[in-house]
Formats: structure tokens, C-alpha cells, sequence
């Protein structure tokens, strides 16, 4: 804790903006495709494999110190490549923001407000991280700091207050692996372990030079995160079952309905996971949202100010706001997928290559 | 206020000297000189009749040299300090610090003979004071029962008594270019960052007003976020308070004339504790604190969930429990969030009439108000029993809080929450919160984080946060600077 760099922030932050939507829709999208009650394991690949692109970019950002991808992207390929690809991270963070924003309007239409519409429930969510986003890098890692263990304690209630209600047999046969199934789950599981990028704009803040340093960053963060969807997921096929979650929306949430305590003041416990829930979002919007303001700052070369910053929060708002519904929502995640290739292994990758190659020829 | 530089020069005689003290306090009627003769030397003594002791003057000044016989030739000018039976006196040469001796209750003594002139004040002050009664606002179970008054030298004996430490360290400053008031930084060397020192110094002599009236007054002059409803000093009228912050490593602030001293840094967490809960085993006082911190969320969210179950969530409340609420509210002709906002102010209303009566009939009013105005409210139906038993303990609850100031923010923070609730439900509430966090987050209180131990996360410090963990005899004791 002492230490002149403490890594605790830096792991608080990467957990809070990994959890988000995943939880969520993650065990339907999986069931959809693995379709077997061992598909958890999917999971473990996913983030294995988020584990192996996350060494990447820290090979790529241990060569620049100090620096942030928006930084050391020009000094690579030159300055107008170097801005192009900020600009497709930047593209990249608004629209992530746009869609969890949106998936966690569609959850709270259909589950707290049913006739607000969307774009109130957005414009509030979006204005309040404005104001977070606003009062700079240090105060966002003390926000995430307030409320992780709020959201850690919210996942913990939930899981004893529910394990009640699994029924085993949902969860078995355990050990009848079909390997090629699990691993085209992966493709899917290891999309919600997208955050730990963010790595590339905290390395403006402090410093990431050693491997053992950078393992214990990443392997905690991630490896608490798998941790935490391997669990929900067993939850999720103990209660739901693989039949049913292949056809309910959100079935996490489902999922926290089922617990029932007679005498309680709540009956129904939803509300407390989406209390936690939409704190995730909140923090998750807020690391991005911030990130893709410092990517257009860095761009046009000037200081963070109140104009930009409300001309990304419209970006983000105005981008939640396009899909029609929530199938469209949901089919936009394939564009999705392919910007986040390019932002999370194509761009690291190449400027790793390049870099490694300049360093060689001179 | 000074004697101006015009009429000042070395070879100013006694008489002239008296002139100008006159006319410095403008002939003001209780301006006294006294005029004597001890042996060859010519005596003027110069003081302000109501705050200098007259008996002080006679016994330490007056009747000493009244009983040096007329022929004594010896005594000089320089030796008449060794006459008089005083601790302290101190020759001036500086003789635009007279006025401000004059006012302090100092006595001027002018002695002159043929050639010089020397200026001795002695301090004669008389206080008016009471007696250090403990404070109204801040009473304690078992801790000492000693408050502030509005004489500082005392507040300074106070500290003192509390603090046997040679590394007390009270620094004076005068503040107010009308009338001057004298301001003391108090530390303990040793235990206190010099950066956090140096930037109270700094905020302190930065201040430029004509007077300031009141320590509470010199808290807001001191603060940077004028648009914080939180307070970036504490205020507290107890010595173990002080004690126990400047211990910890916090700077104090001390204001002549009056009973509030200030303490920075001050965090949140600062503001739900009672010196009480260290004086109790550390499991009660466990839980005590935890029911503190309990009691703060209950008066901010207590109105504004129970609006958004009522009017948005309904599905939400168990069902028997439902049924019975909606019984309650039926015939009541107004929206959930009206009748909060009304009985909200009508507690307001209730609360501030309560403060400003005298002590007799404002627990009158209180019953009155409370019994007479609650019950026929909700007996003829304009407000619902459910909606006046959320309002009343939500007012209880913020009496609970230990610090004024505090409970002042939380009630202002409660309607902007209530009032988030009463448009978005739970989501509204929740994003008010996300809100206030993050204004909480923003703020620092002498560069200190103002939700320390909780943001920066700190887990080594939460042994004093929700609880209080036992004390370890030899453990070294906690520094907010570490």
C-alpha cells in the first residue's frame, strides 16, 4: 500500500470497468452458442486468452513510459497514422460507451422505469459521468475506489442469498467436454473481458515497466473478474437452466427474481443487483467516456476543456440512441466486435511490430 | 490602527505621547491617565478603564512606587521594572504598538526625567468571562466536560491542561484591517506535516477582510469550495476534540472572542465520530460508530426510497405490505411526493421555530407542533401515517448525527436526493448519488481527500472508519500525514 506506486487503484479500476454488460447478457449469448451446462469453462478460455492480449499491449506500452497510446501511436508510425489510429480508439471507446449505455437504459425501461423514455434515462446517466469525467484521472481512480466494495459486496449477497436455489441437475453432466463448442464460446466470453486496454491510457498516469508488477495488475484484475462470471454463470445454469437462458434476455437479473425471503422488507432482490449493476455501468462508461476524451485531446492537441468534454458525452448519447430496439442493439455487436479486434489487438499489435522493427534497423 | 507616521518621531515628549494616545482613541470617556511622581521621576500611567483591572493596577503598579520615599535618589529610569511586583512588563520602543496594548487591557506606564523617556506595558487585563461549561451542541457521556469560551487565553490554558507537551505550538495572527482580531495556529510539532502547516499559514494570512466576527465566520473565510455544501473545517467547541485532532497530526485554529475553535484537515469519516467512542470497549463503540454511519444514509435516503417504492416501484414492496400502504394513502389528496415535500417542511419549520424560542416554550412548540399538527394532519387525512413516520425518523436520524454542520449538509443533500427520486425513481436516486459521490470525491480539505480512509481506499486506516478496533498498547498512534 506504501509503495511509491500503489497497484491497488490501477487493479480497482481495470475490475470496475470490466464488469459491465457482460454479466448480464453474457450467460444467454454463451448458451446460445455453447449451449452445454460446462460452458463456465468458456469463460476461463475467454480470459485466458484477454490474459495473453493484455501481456501484448504491456510489451507494447513498456517501451514508451509515461506515455499513453495516444502518445506514443505518432511516434511509431508518424504523426498522421499515429492519429488515425487514436482516432479508431477513440471511435472505439464512445461506441463501447454507447452500447453498454444503452443495453443498461433497455434494462432499466424494462425493469425500474417503463415509461420514461430512453433518451432521459441516457441524457442523466451521461450528464452525471460528465461531471465525474470532468474532475480529472485521480479523482475517477478514488471513485472507483468508493465504490468497489459496494459492487464486490453486492455480488457476494447475491451468490449466498441464491445458492439456495440452484438445483444441481441443471448443472450437470459437468465433464462431458466438447472442446470445439467451448472455444467457439470463447470468441464470445472473451469480449467481456474487454477494459484491461484501458491499461494503454493509465500508462500517462503511472508508470508500468515491470513484468511482476504488470502480471499482478493483470492477473488479479482479470483473474477476479473470471472468478466472478465463472460463479454468476453456475449460478445462472444452476437456477435458469441451459434451456431457459437461452431464451431470456437478461437472465442474470432473472436469475436475482428468483430469490424469494418472505418477511423481508424487499421480497424481490433484483433491485439490490441492479443497484450494484448500474454502478458497474457508471464506472465502466466513466473509463471510457474518460478515455476517448483524453484520445480526442491528445488529437487536436489541446487541454481537456468543458467543450470537448460535452462534444464526446453527445457523441456517446447521440450514438446510444441509434438502435431502434433491442434486437438492433444486440446485432450491433458485431460491428462492435470487429472495432474492438482492431482496437485491442490489430493497433497494439502493429505498433508492437513496428516499433521492435525501428528499434532493429536502426 | 495605528499612530500615524506623521505625528510619530524619537524625540516625542510624555506629554505629546498622551496627546496622541488621546487622540488616536478619539477622547473616548473611558481613556484614564493617572498622573504621579516617584522620586525625581515623573509618572504617567495610561489605560482603558473597563478592560484593565483597577485593583490589578493599584496592587501591582501604584501602590509599589507610592512607597518609595520621596528622597530615594537612587532609582533610575531603567530600574523601575525592578519595582513593581509583575511577572511580566516589557519596555516598548516601538510606539505604534501602544494603541494595540491600549485595547488589549494593557497599561501603559510612562516615565519620564529630565532627559528620557521609557514606555513599560503591563498586562491588567479583566476578563468577563464564564465559566468553561460544557458546550450545548457537543455533550458527552464520560469524556471531560470542559468547553470553549469566548476568552482565548483560557481556550490556550484549556488546550494546555489537555496537552501536556512541549511541542504546543500556538502561532498568533492578526487578522481585520478595522478591528483586529487575533487568530492562533495551533500545532504539535513533530506530529504535524510542515506542507499542511505552511498552507493553513498561507490560507490564514491571505485572508484580507475589515473584521472577522467568529471562528465559524473564519471557517468559511478559510475554505476553497464555495459551493460545498459539506464543511472543509471542522468546528467544535470541546478541548478533547482539538486535543485528540492535533494529536493525530491536524492544525487547529483558535478566534479571540470566540468558543469555536476550527480543526483542518477535516474528512468525512472526522465528522461521524464522538470523542465518546473511544471512551467505551471497542465492540459497543463498534457499534455504535456503525449505527452513526447507519443513522447518515437513513436522514439522506430514507424520504427519497420511500417516494420512489410508493410512486414508481411498487412492485417492489412485499405485497401485505402493500396492500397496507395503499390503505394508508387512500383519501389523501395529494401525490406521495407533495405530502414528503409538505411534512419535509413542515419538520424544517418545526425545527428552526424549536431554535429560536427561548428554551421553555420552544419545547413547547416542539410537542405541540409535532403531536398536535402530525396527528390532525393524518386524521383528517391530508397526509398518510406512513409518510409522517418515514419524515420523523428521518429528522430523528439527523439528530443523531454527531456534527451540526454535517447534519446541516445532509439535510440540504436530502432534498436534492428527494427530489431526484421523485422525477426517476431509483434511478434517479441513484444517479443523485453518483453525483454527490463524485462532489465528495472532488473535495479536499487542505489537499486531504475528504472521503479518506474510503476513497483512497485504505484499508489499514478502516479500523477507524465503520468501526473502531481495539487499542494496542505500544502501538504507535495514527497520523493523518502517514
Amino acid at each position: 500500500m506504501n509503495e511509491k506506486q500503489p497497484s491497488l487503484p490501477i487493479i480497482i479500476f481495470l475490475i470496475s470497468t470490466i464488469i459491465g454488460v457482460g454479466i448480464v447478457t453474457l450467460p444467454r449469448q454463451t448458451a446460445l452458442i455453447v449451449g452445454q451446462p460446462n460452458m463456465w469453462v468458456s469463460v476461463i478460455f475467454g480470459s485466458i486468452v484477454a490474459f495473453l492480449n493484455a501481456c501484448l499491449i504491456f510489451m507494447l506500452i513498456k517501451r514508451f513510459p509515461k506515455q499513453t497510446l495516444f502518445d506514443f501511436a505518432p511516434k511509431v508510425v508518424g504523426k498522421w497514422i499515429g492519429k488515425l489510429f487514436s482516432l479508431i480508439f477513440v471511435m472505439y471507446a464512445i461506441s463501447i460507451s454507447a452500447f453498454i449505455i444503452r443495453t443498461m437504459s433497455e434494462i432499466v425501461n424494462y425493469y425500474l422505469l417503463d415509461r420514461t423514455p430512453n433518451s432521459v434515462v441516457l441524457a442523466v446517466l451521461v450528464l452525471s459521468c460528465m461531471y465525474l469525467v470532468s474532475s480529472g484521472l485521480s479523482n475517477i481512480l478514488m471513485f472507483f475506489q468508493l465504490y468497489f466494495p459496494i459492487i464486490i459486496s453486492m455480488f457476494i449477497i447475491l451468490t449466498i442469498l441464491s445458492i439456495k436455489s440452484i438445483e444441481v441437475t441443471h448443472l450437470r453432466p459437468i465433464f462431458v467436454n466438447d472442446g470445439l463448442e467451448l472455444l467457439k464460446g470463447t470468441n464470445t466470453t472473451f469480449f467481456s473481458f474487454v477494459g484491461y486496454e484501458l491499461i494503454m491510457v493509465l500508462s500517462g498516469y503511472q508508470t508500468f515497466t515491470k513484468w511482476r508488477c504488470m502480471t499482478k495488475i493483470i492477473g488479479i484484475s482479470l483473474g477476479s473478474v473470471c472468478a466472478i462470471y465463472v460463479l454468476f454463470f453456475i449460478l445462472n445454469i444452476g437456477i435458469l437452466s441451459i434451456g431457459e437462458l437461452k431464451v431470456i434476455t437478461f437472465p442474470t437479473i432473472e436469475m436475482a427474481k428468483t430469490i424469494e425471503y418472505q418477511g423481508f422488507f424487499f421480497e424481490r432482490f433484483e433491485l439490490l443487483f441492479l443497484f450494484g449493476w448500474i454502478v458497474t455501468i457508471f464506472t465502466t462508461l466513466t473509463a471510457y467516456y474518460y478515455s476517448a476524451l483524453l484520445g480526442v485531446c491528445k488529437i487536436i492537441n489541446c487541454k481537456r476543456n468543458i467543450c470537448l468534454n460535452t462534444l464526446v458525452g453527445t457523441a456517446i448519447f447521440s450514438l446510444a440512441l441509434v438502435p431502434s430496439g433491442i434486437t438492433e442493439l444486440f446485432s450491433s455487436a458485431t460491428y462492435l466486435n470487429n472495432l474492438s479486434y482492431a482496437a485491442l489487438i490489430g493497433i497494439p499489435f502493429i505498433l508492437l511490430v513496428i516499433s521492435f522493427a525501428k528499434e532493429k534497423f536502426q | 490602527m495605528r499612530i500615524r507616521r506623521s505625528k510619530h518621531n524619537k524625540t516625542t515628549n510624555s506629554s505629546t505621547l498622551e496627546n496622541q494616545i488621546k487622540l488616536e482613541f478619539h477622547n473616548t470617556s473611558d481613556l484614564q491617565f493617572k498622573k504621579f511622581k516617584v522620586a525625581s521621576l515623573d509618572i504617567t500611567l495610561a489605560f482603558l478603564k473597563d478592560i484593565s483591572d483597577p485593583i490589578i493596577i493599584q496592587k501591582t503598579i501604584i501602590s509599589p512606587l507610592l512607597t518609595v520615599s520621596d528622597g530615594d535618589n537612587s532609582i533610575q529610569i531603567e530600574g523601575l521594572p525592578d519595582l513593581l511586583p509583575i511577572a511580566s512588563i516589557q519596555k516598548v520602543t516601538d510606539y505604534n504598538s501602544i494603541t494595540e496594548h491600549v485595547m488589549d487591557g494593557c497599561t501603559i506606564i510612562i516615565v519620564r526625567d529630565k532627559q528620557t523617556q521609557n514606555v513599560y506595558v503591563v498586562d491588567t487585563i479583566k476578563f468577563i468571562k464564564r465559566t468553561p461549561d460544557e458546550p450545548v451542541n457537543e455533550p458527552t457521556i464520560s469524556g471531560p466536560r470542559d468547553g470553549f469560551i469566548e476568552c482565548i487565553q483560557d481556550n490556550k490554558t484549556l488546550l494546555r491542561m489537555h496537552l501536556k507537551s512541549k511541542d504546543l505550538i500556538f502561532e498568533k495572527f492578526t487578522l481585520g484591517t478595522d478591528v483586529s482580531t487575533y487568530i492562533y495556529l495551533v500545532y504539535l510539532r513533530g506530529k504535524t506535516k510542515e506542507t499542511l502547516i505552511q498552507e493553513v499559514r498561507d490560507r490564514v494570512s491571505s485572508v484580507e477582510v475589515d473584521y472577522v466576527k467568529d471562528g465559524a465566520i473564519l471557517a468559511q473565510l478559510l475554505e476553497r469550495n464555495k459551493f460545498s455544501v459539506f464543511p472543509e473545517l471542522t468546528s467544535t467547541q470541546t478541548p478533547t476534540k482539538v486535543a485528540n485532532a492535533l494529536l493525530e497530526g491536524r492544525v487547529s485554529l483558535l478566534t479571540d472572542g470566540s468558543p469555536t475553535a476550527l480543526i483542518a484537515p477535516t474528512t468525512l469519516n472526522m465528522l461521524l465520530q464522538t470523542p465518546d467512542d473511544y471512551h467505551f470497549k471497542w465492540i459497543p463503540a463498534s457499534l455504535i460508530r456503525m449505527l452513526t454511519y447507519i443513522t447518515a444514509f437513513i436522514s439522506v435516503l430514507l424520504p427519497a426510497t420511500y417516494i420512489s417504492l410508493v410512486s414508481f416501484q411498487h412492485g417492489l414492496i412485499p405485497t401485505s405490505l402493500a396492500v397496507s400502504l395503499s390503505k394508508t394513502r387512500e383519501g389523501v389528496p395529494f401525490p406521495s411526493v407533495i405530502e414528503a415535500f409538505l411534512m419535509e417542511l413542515t419538520i424544517e419549520i418545526l425545527r428552526e421555530a424549536g431554535v429560536r424560542l427561548p428554551k421553555p416554550i420552544g419545547s413547547t412548540v416542539s410537542i405541540v407542533g409535532a403531536i398536535v399538527i402530525g396527528e390532525t394532519a393524518v386524521s383528517s387525512g391530508i397526509v398518510s401515517p406512513m409518510m409522517v413516520m418515514v419524515i420523523s425518523f428521518t429528522a430523528i436520524c439527523s439528530f443523531a448525527i454527531p456534527n451540526y454542520q454535517l447534519s446541516l449538509a445532509l439535510r440540504t443533500i436530502r432534498f436534492f436526493i428527494l427530489f431526484s427520486a421523485a422525477t426517476l425513481g431509483i434511478y434517479g436516486m441513484l444517479i443523485a448519488i453518483f453525483i454527490v459521490s463524485t462532489h465528495l470525491v472532488k473535495l479536499r480539505s487542505f489537499s486531504v481527500p475528504y472521503l479518506e480512509p474510503f476513497a483512497p481506499i485504505n484499508i489499514k486506516e478502516w479500523k477507524d472508519g465503520f468501526i473502531r478496533l481495539y487499542f494496542k498498547a505500544g502501538a504507535k498512534e495514527d497520523n493523518v500525514n502517514e
